[in-house]
């Protein structure tokens, strides 16, 4: 039944949440029974309009929101883990060497500079401080952060600028798998090419990818295969 | 994986009728940044206390694994050996810094002392060091020679810090290091401490008020509530997704994002 399991990158199964807010006695149901098997080399969009809960799905993927119910399967270095049942200490892990999650925005931590941001995950992937640091290097280039900034941190740089650290820091350590919430909505056409291209390449070199483009022809270029969320049966 | 350098097992605290701290359990290791937040009189600087073996807990045990790779349980070993490890392999950090400092004695004799004490034997070499750590926690050589009683508050919580890291601890507890401090020079410390923890193992366990704080520094969060844990997780998780209403509220009553 479950052939190629070799393969898969990620599974999700029945993934339901619902925040509960207490102080407005309120619940929200965000996602009702979400299920999904992803290969490597596939990449997933999520699509649905603002709301419906793309980045609630993405970020359960990450272990930074707790499902209600489901389970999520991660291939970590060729076993698959159930996420939702993982230690604290076993979800740090597989986002050590697993996962690798860019956000809309970048969080910026005062006087770290751009370089060590993006050089962070990688060093702490077991890589050596001058390996890390020159392929950082690297992906900032790529992402035509120039070399003046990178001493720099991003407090002072501008939206997209900031962005293209953010997406440099999540390819850079080179992830088996990625997430992507809208990481192109900040940047210009140029920009946006530059990093769609490197979407591209990651995925051609076997990257699992689950992604959320706001843009539709951006989505067309790099999915597979397309989930789209529906409006949760109250 | 790894074995915890720390942990802690039902650990209970009362005060006559005032429950400090109720059946607390967890581990920490090493390279690993957890932070404790909550509100005031929920029993944070008591946990530290018991952590560190300071105080001693009505119940409850703390193991801590040594340099050597021995289990010490920390309410059973001799007092003459949880002394020195306070001196040596464990570090505290007093949200009181009286109860840190000697407010008389030279900061520069501050951190020669527990260095001294710690086995050095060389004043000079002492000297050197503290020096040198002066200069890492930012605060001005030139007020070495000035006692604590003249440094500002923010100077005094980098003193204790500087002493407390000449040591090379493999442990370190932390009751609000930065408050009072400006935030450059928050960023700063933060960043030493980080920089400590992934090169060189550091354990952190680190009390502050400041989400933020713990947003950037810690992998792991406990959020405690009238002297019980009351939600624990991955940082990121508890402060993105909070579950219990406590947690809900300390999270949303902060302005703008933690
Ligand atoms: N941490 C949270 N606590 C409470 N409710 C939340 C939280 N995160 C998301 N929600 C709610 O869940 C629903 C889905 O939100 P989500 O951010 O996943 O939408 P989205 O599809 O990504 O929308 P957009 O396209 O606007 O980014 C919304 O009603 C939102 O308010
Ligand atoms: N030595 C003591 N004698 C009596 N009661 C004490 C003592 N130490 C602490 N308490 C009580 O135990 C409870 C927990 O105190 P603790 O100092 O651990 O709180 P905290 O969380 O550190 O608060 P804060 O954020 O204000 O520093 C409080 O109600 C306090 O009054
Ligand atoms: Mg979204
Ligand atoms: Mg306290």
């Amino acid at each position: 039944m479950e052939a190629n399991t070799e393969n898969t990158a990620i599974a999700f199964k029945d993934i339901c949440k619902t925040f509960t807010l207490h102080n407005l006695k309120a619940q929200i149901k965000a996602l009702s029974g979400e299920s999904y098997t992803l290969s490597f080399g596939q990449c997933l969009a999520i699509n649905g309009p603002s709301g419906i809960g793309k980045s609630t799905l993405l970020r359960c993927l990450y272990g930074n929101y707790l499902v209600s119910s489901g389970e999520i399967k991660i291939n970590h270095r060729g076993k698959m883990v159930d996420l939702v049942r993982a230690s604290q200490r076993e979800i740090l892990e597989i986002r050590t060497h697993t996962i690798s999650y860019v956000s809309q925005f970048l969080r910026v931590i005062p006087r770290v500079s751009a370089l060590d941001i993006v050089a962070a995950p990688i060093i702490e992937k077991g890589l050596d401080k001058e390996t890390a640091l020159e392929r950082a290097r690297e992906y900032l280039l790529k992402l035509n952060i120039q070399e003046r900034l990178h001493k720099l941190p991003p407090m002072t740089f501008s939206g997209g600028e900031r962005q293209r650290v953010n997406i440099a820091r999540g390819l850079a350590r080179l992830s088996p798998i990625l997430l992507l919430d809208e990481p192109c909505a900040s940047l210009d056409f140029p920009n946006r090419q530059v990093a769609m291209e490197l979407f591209l390449n990651a995925k051609a070199q076997g990257v699992a990818i689950v992604g959320i483009f706001h843009d539709a022809e951006a989505r067309e270029s790099v999915a597979d295969v397309t989930c789209n969320l529906q409006a949760p049966k109250a | 994986m790894c074995d915890p350098i720390l942990k802690a097992a039902h650990l209970s605290k009362s005060y006559g009728k005032v429950r400090a701290l109720e059946d607390v359990s967890f581990e920490l290791f090493s390279s690993e940044v957890l932070s404790i937040v909550g509100e005031s009189g929920s029993g944070k600087s008591t946990l530290l206390k018991l952590l560190s073996g300071i105080i001693e807990p009505d119940c409850g045990r703390v193991t801590y694994r040594d340099k050597t790779g021995t289990l010490l349980s920390i309410f059973d070993i001799p007092d003459s050996l949880k002394r020195k490890l306070l001196r040596t392999e464990l570090g505290f950090v007093w949200q009181d810094p009286k109860e840190g400092l000697r407010l008389k004695i030279s900061a520069g004799g501050n951190i020669a002392e527990r260095l001294l004490a710690g086995g050095l034997r060389s004043f000079g070499e002492a000297r050197a060091k503290s020096i040198w750590w002066l200069n890492r926690v930012e605060l001005p050589v030139s007020r070495l020679d000035n006692t604590p009683e003249e440094y500002s508050g923010g100077m005094r919580a980098r003193l204790q810090l500087a002493k407390n890291l000449a040591t090379n601890p493999r442990v370190l507890f932390l009751d609000e290091p930065t408050a009072g401090l400006d935030v450059s020079v928050q960023a700063r410390i933060l960043d030493l401490i980080r920089g400590l923890s992934s090169e060189f193992g550091l354990a952190v366990v680190l009390v502050t008020h400041d989400l933020m704080v713990a947003r950037l520094l810690s992998q792991r969060i406990l959020v405690m509530k009238d002297g019980l844990v009351i939600e624990a997780g991955l940082t990121d998780q508890v402060l993105d997704d909070p579950i219990e209403p406590y947690t809900q509220l300390l999270v949303s009553s902060i302005l703008g994002e933690a």
